[in-house]
């Protein structure tokens, strides 16, 4: 199962954290009132604001970075996200600035407001008149308690204490004290009894009163309430001191207190004024940064939201046009958004069908192709196609076998483009050509051309391609390498020929012969000398040329006859050296034999062979004349996928023309006075009728040179 | 060679931050001298501090707004391997105002409620500075076979300050009236 982090809903967030930003400036704003408990917290909670207004602006700086980064990388998304946000900002940064405007001038004002130069001496004033009351006061008192030491001059403690009661209570002071000089207490009274010990004055007034002044000053008590301190001098043989302390009256304390504290607040305030200033701009400050930063980062989340889907889209639409029909997209809300990517979903599921439909039949197609194209393949004839404006564009492996070039290198390519390159096919091209541009139906022609192997005859058929609209959209062209079967055709009919010659000249061959016989017996005794000479020397003649005929008459059965052969495995090399021993017992014929050893056995008729080995012997000691040098090779050679054993045959002799090539193998053709033009004609009949192939070696020069395969068992 | 516009730039706030730091060591508490002495079971601090305050802070507290510091004494036990540890810890505090209607400076102990008055700022900050047989912790709470020294820190409590007067005092030089610590052996 997927881990799945639990999320707060959006709104919720946003809540929340508007909510803790309120509480926060709620309490910075309780804080700044002085009778709350939060005032000692002023400073944490401002420091946790501006914390957390670093943090908002971090989050907003993060988000701003991110979103120029994606602007940059020109993300889908990236530019609506922006301009909305700067809308947004825009929208609320506007009445925001001028709210803190207008509230920052009407604070300033109104603080400025509490200060003005009346109240400031009017303060004064009423501050300098509670002194002057109490400095009225106190010189009574002071003139008082002058009148009244003399009255403790030089008297004993005993005394001093009974008097003191005495003029404490018509004073009016609530305690009176005679000192000594080192301010020891030599008599007290109060007007609180339990009070034993009587307050004495501190150090800077024993310094007023040792610089001989008397000293008169307000102070406070235990319970804090005002008191007029009076010190003055006794005089008498001993130096005293009379301290008296006078009760200031409740009313006139609570105003005076009440003044001095007017006055200290204003005097507080007035110090404070740029420092109010400056606490409440910073706190009004405060709410609006924390306001705005915090608006500006939910903006950025919302909008991300609300952009979300479009990024989807565009992303999924980018997906498609990359050819990714399967992207499927979430749906996030059920809004018309949410319809459009339930709809962009749909789409791609139906273009992904029929992407894959096409794929499918695409694929069909190309086996159809593939098909088609083996099967071309594997045709033994030629076919090449055409487009409509006769360009090649197919080419068989049969069409470069027959040709002798490679076709299919000629694609896209016109077929006087291939004439160009190899002459030889120029009659073929042009009789192609133009049946192709005139023939509205099936077609078929012969064309003779003279290949590297010599003339070759191709039976040429081809047809013009039609679209179902009937527009001529190409052509096809089928051809044949017909040469074999016509020369096979020329041999059947020669065969013919030289059986029914044989038949027909043989039988009164004989009858001649007896008849010539008979004349010259019987006529010999009958006539003379010279006429019996000429008799003999006449039937001999006919005997002799009878004989002549007769031979060959046999050549020609020989030629024409069925073969009978009887086919055993032989080792082709054995059976070379049976042949050749019979020729090296002649002095004047040298026979040299190259032969590869382990080769494999071919299934022959053996007396065919040696007819064949016989008959190109002869022929080449017939050409060589004294002095013949024979060379025969013999080896295992590999062609068309097949095994094969190649006996070459060179001589030293004159060689053969090229008048002679066309024509070396037929029947009756023959460079010699008294040949009959059967051996090579015989030895191709034999060659062949062993599925075997001869020919002429043109690339032997020294004389001539014959090269005959048959195949390997 | 002429001199930039930005060196001389760099040049001016250089000098107002030396400047800055000058005034700002001018004012403040120093701890001149101070001891921990054995005195009836009780180790009590004898010492004298040196209250200096800034035009702002005398003008604050002539315009009414009391001024309040803490003396911190902190004892700690010596640990060769380990940081020291704090066995005690105490503070006093201190705070000083203005009474414009007697024009005295009143000073007051608010450990034990001690007011004094004087009629000029001197005598107050003298008086304030004065520190004797101050009670920071009982003998017996000190391991006699181990080391203790005290760290005493008198500082300025700003959040006495009146609110508005608090933000600017934490980055205001005139308002950095603190001492720094002040380390003394614990005599036994």
């Amino acid at each position: 199962m997927p881990d799945k982090k639990i999320k707060l809903p959006i709104g919720a967030s946003i809540v929340i954290l508007f909510s803790m930003i309120l509480l926060s400036l709620q309490l910075m704003s309780s804080a700044t009132q002085e009778s709350s408990q939060l005032n000692a917290m002023y400073s944490w909670l401002l420091l946790v604001n501006i914390l957390g207004s670093v943090v908002l602006l971090g989050l907003v700086v993060v988000n701003i970075y991110s979103l120029y980064r994606q602007l940059k990388k020109r993300e889908a998304g990236s530019r609506l996200t922006t301009r909305m946000i700067l809308l947004f900002v825009l929208l609320s940064l506007a009445p925001a600035a001028i709210v803190f405007y207008f509230s920052a001038q009407f604070l300033h004002q109104g603080i400025d407001s509490w200060f003005n130069v009346e109240i400031d001496r009017a303060m004064e004033d009423a501050l300098e008149l509670s002194q002057a009351s109490l400095d009225q006061r106190m010189r009574w008192h002071l003139k008082q308690i002058q009148q009244m030491s003399g009255e403790l001059a030089d008297k004993s403690s005993a005394l001093a204490a009974i008097e003191l009661e005495k003029l404490r209570a018509a004073s009016g002071a609530s305690e009176m004290a005679l000192l000594s000089r080192n301010a020891r207490i030599i008599a007290s009274s109060s007007v609180n009894p339990s009070e034993i010990l009587p307050s004495l004055p501190v150090d800077n007034v024993w310094l007023q009163l040792q610089g001989g002044n008397d000293y008169v000053g307000l102070d406070s008590d235990e319970d804090e309430h005002l008191v007029i301190q009076v010190v003055t001098q006794v005089d008498g043989k001993h130096k005293r001191y009379l301290q008296a302390l006078f009760p200031v009256p409740v009313r006139i304390a609570d105003l005076v207190d009440s003044v001095e504290f007017a006055f200290v607040r204003y005097q507080e305030m007035t110090f404070l004024r740029n420092s109010l200033r400056l606490s409440f701009t910073l706190t009004l400050s405060l709410v609006l940064l924390l306001s705005l930063l915090a608006a500006i980062w939910v903006a950025f989340i919302v909008i991300r939201n609300i952009i979300a889907p479009v990024n989807e889209l565009v992303k999924g639409t980018q997906a498609v046009a990359a050819g990714h029909y399967e992207q499927q997209l979430p749906v996030m809300s059920q809004d018309d958004l949410g319809f459009l990517v339930e709809s962009f979903n749909d789409m791609t599921t139906r273009i992904a069908g029929a992407r894959d439909e096409a794929r499918r039949a695409s694929i069909e197609v190309e086996n159809q192709r593939a098909y088609l194209e083996t099967v071309l393949t594997s045709l033994t004839s030629g076919v090449i196609s055409f487009d409509a404006v006769y360009n090649i564009r197919t080419a068989n492996q049969a069409a470069n076998k027959i040709l002798h070039i490679l076709v299919s290198k000629y694609r896209g390519r016109k077929l006087y483009d291939l004439a160009n390159d190899h002459p030889e096919l120029s009659g073929l091209v042009k009789v192609i050509q133009q049946l192709m541009q005139q023939a509205e139906d099936v077609w078929q022609e012969s064309v003779a051309l003279l290949g590297p192997n010599g003339r070759q005859e191709l039976l040429c058929r081809g047809t013009p391609l039609f679209s179902p609209e009937g527009r001529r959209v190409g052509a096809v062209v089928v051809f044949d390498d017909v040469t074999e079967l016509i020369q096979a055709e020329k041999n059947a009919a020669w065969g013919e020929v030289a059986r029914r010659l044989a038949h027909e000249i043989k039988n009164p061959l004989t009858p001649i012969q007896l008849s010539a016989e008979r004349l010259r017996h019987k006529l010999a005794g009958e006539l003379n000398t010279e006429s019996a000479a000429i008799l003999e020397r006449s039937t001999q003649t006919i005997v002799q040329q009878v004989e002549a005929m007769k031979k060959m008459v046999d050549d020609f059965s020989e030629y024409a006859r069925p073969s009978k052969k009887e086919i055993v495995a032989i080792d082709m090399a054995d059976l070379l050296q049976e042949v050749l021993a019979l020729y090296n017992l002649q002095s004047n014929v040298q026979i040299k034999t190259e032969f590869v050893s382990n080769l494999p056995l071919v299934e022959v008729d053996p007396v065919s062979i040696r007819q064949v080995m016989h008959n190109l012997l002869k022929n080449a000691l017939e050409a060589s004349g004294a002095g013949a040098v024979i060379s025969i090779k013999l080896r295992q050679v590999y062609s068309n996928n097949a095994r094969f054993i190649e006996v070459a045959l060179y001589d030293n002799g004159p060689g053969i023309t090229n008048g002679q090539l066309d024509t070396l193998f037929d029947p009756y053709v023959t460079s010699k006075p008294k040949g009959t033009g059967l051996g090579l004609a015989i030895v191709k009949k034999i060659v062949e009728d062993h599925g075997g192939a001869i020919w002429v070696d043109t690339e032997y020069h020294q004389g001539a040179g014959f090269i005959f395969r048959l195949p390997a068992g | 060679m002429p001199v930039s516009a930005s060196s001389k730039c760099c040049w001016v706030i250089l000098l107002y931050g030396w400047l800055c730091c000058s005034l700002a060591n001018a004012y403040g508490v120093s701890i001149i001298k101070a001891s921990l002495n054995l005195e009836r079971q009780y180790y009590v601090l004898s010492a004298d501090l040196d209250y200096r305050l800034s035009p702002v802070a005398k003008n604050a507290l002539r315009s009414g707004i009391p001024l309040s510091w803490s003396v911190a004494v902190g004892i700690y036990r010596e640990r060769p391997w380990l940081w020291d540890k704090q066995v005690h810890y105490t503070v006093h505090r201190y705070r000083i105002r203005y009474h414009p209607l007697m024009n005295i400076y009143q000073f007051k102990d608010q450990a034990n409620g001690r007011v004094e008055k004087f009629l000029t700022l001197s005598g107050a900050l003298a008086a304030m500075g004065k520190i004797r047989d101050m009670h920071i912790v009982e003998l017996h709470r000190l391991d006699p076979q181990r080391s203790y020294y005290a760290d005493i820190k008198v500082s300025f409590d700003r959040e006495a300050l009146p609110l508005p007067l608090r933000p600017g005092s934490y980055v205001n030089t005139d308002w950095s009236l603190s001492s720094d610590s002040y380390r003394c052996p614990i005599k036994k």
